[in-house]
């Protein structure tokens, strides 16, 4: 399905501290966005707003001809990881995966299954989650963003704490992605990573765009 | 649905077993603190009735006394009159408050757009509702389990399901109203359940004076705990979600 999203001079302060400053975006299906930024630079609060988990003080986030912010949705088809991974300790990667998947039940355990093989996981299916390390709990965000084959796919520092083989393979995925018309968001502070992988790129500091 | 309400569980239980198992402690100290009235109770009435062979007191015959010291113990506390009973019942208050509270809450602390991405605010609702209403029906069996243990340790033996069945009953019929209130039923069912509702504590009151004509005073307070819970309750559930999906809350923002 093809997708747009577009972001109008959206601002946001939070104490009186300018986070987001006169953003303006027009994203589009089947490219890859990377967001490059020093640490503070707006970056994750960025997707948190086009997630509609954070609402901006003025502007808006129109996503297929919809605000998001006036009729108070979350868009539909979009998954996303922000921040760091957070799921439940005593339950093991699979179960997690099942819990999420449960909610609106499109995919079958098969699906979770093969999203944790794709994700270099299969081993650690019947792990209990509190005992993965950070780069395992970082695959598994990344899976659980994956699994439903959503069309947007948001990821904030997707490749902190995974190993450089690791690293190839999710690049991997994101590209394959890609090529079956998603549309997806990077945020990073590691300029190779956007280099190798996004289409169009868009470096922020102090909460402006600086550059794209 | 189902595994929502597991995920809350899970999440609840991690998050605060220390409390649960406090509030347990303190169940079991004052069960053994009101022994002497258990005794006592006995001593009014026929004990040959009262003690089988192998000497354990069955307290089942007693439940409608006019001590009611069974309730007390389980923190439903009718007929107010000590210091304990209005602390512990407070505490038991408190715990299904913060239920309520720490459910809504462990969402946003944990990776929210795991789930707001995945549902709409009416199912998000309804779900927290039906977690709230499961995980508090949850602590009532415990409660009521650690009641029975610990009287059947002290060689006293006590089973009426009653009082169990009437607070889980009183937390559903709760959450009807918070639903209603939140306009996800139409207002012709919310005079439905309130109607409901106030027939039943109109016949509980009936029933208990009938029984009880010394111990009016029990059922004015067990309505204005209810009253106070359902306030409370709704008045944080309301909160929560309109600020959760207002969203300018969100993040402690």
């Amino acid at each position: 399905m093809e997708y747009k999203i577009e972001v109008k001079d959206l601002n946001l302060t939070i104490n009186s501290h300018e986070i987001l400053k006169n953003i303006n975006l027009n994203i589009e299906s089947g490219k890859i966005y990377g967001f490059i930024g020093r640490n503070g630079s707006g970056k994750s609060m960025l997707l948190k707003c086009i997630c509609g988990l954070l609402k901006p003080n003025t502007g808006s986030v129109i996503v297929n001809n919809e605000d998001i912010y006036k009729k108070d949705v979350f868009p539909s088809s979009m998954r996303a990881f922000i921040d760091k991974p957070t799921f439940i300790g005593s339950l093991t990667g699979y179960e997690n995966l099942e819990l999420l998947a449960d909610i609106q039940n499109i995919i079958d355990d098969e699906k979770i299954k093969d999203t944790l093989i794709k994700c270099d996981l299969e081993d650690q299916i019947n792990k209990k989650y509190g005992k993965y390390s950070l780069g395992m709990k970082q695959k598994l965000a990344i899976a659980s963003v994956l699994m439903e084959n959503p069309d947007i796919m948001i990821f904030d520092e997707p490749f902190n704490g995974i190993d450089n083989k690791s690293v190839e393979m999710i690049r991997k995925i994101i590209l394959e992605e890609k090529q079956q018309g998603k549309t997806i968001l990077i945020a990073t502070h590691i300029k190779e990573d956007i280099d190798l992988l996004c289409d169009v790129i868009y470096e922020l500091d102090l909460g402006q765009i600086i550059g794209k | 649905m189902k595994s929502m309400i597991y995920r809350d569980l899970l999440l609840f239980v991690k998050k605060n077993y220390k409390i649960l198992i406090f509030i347990i402690l303190l169940l079991v100290l004052k069960t053994i603190f009101n022994y002497n009235d258990f005794i006592n109770a006995t001593n009014s009435v026929d004990n040959s009735d009262n003690l089988s062979q192998n000497n354990v007191i069955d307290l089942t015959p007693f439940v409608y006394t006019e001590n009611l010291f069974f309730e007390r113990s389980l923190g439903l506390t009718y007929d107010i009159d000590g210091i304990i009973e209005i602390i512990y019942m407070c505490l038991i208050i408190s715990l299904y408050i913060y239920v309520a509270v720490s459910v809504y809450f462990s969402d946003i602390a944990s990776a929210p757009e795991q789930l707001f991405l995945r549902m709409n605010k009416k199912k998000y609702v309804m779900q927290k509702l039906i977690s709230i209403t499961a995980i508090s029906i949850l602590i009532d069996v415990i409660l009521y389990l650690s009641l029975f243990i610990t009287l059947s340790a002290l060689n006293v033996s006590y089973f009426n399901f009653e009082l169990l069945f009437v607070n889980i009953f009183y937390k559903i019929i709760l959450q009807f109203i918070v639903i209603a209130l939140f306009g996800y039923i139409s207002i012709y069912s919310y005079f439905v359940v309130l109607g409901l509702l106030l027939s039943i504590l109109t016949f509980k009151i009936k029933y208990l004076y009938f029984l009880f004509p010394s111990g009016v005073k029990f059922d004015i307070y067990i309505v204005i705990v209810f009253i106070i819970i359902s306030m409370f309750t709704y008045w944080i559930c309301h909160k929560k979600i309109i600020s959760l999906f207002r969203k300018e809350k969100m993040y402690g923002i």
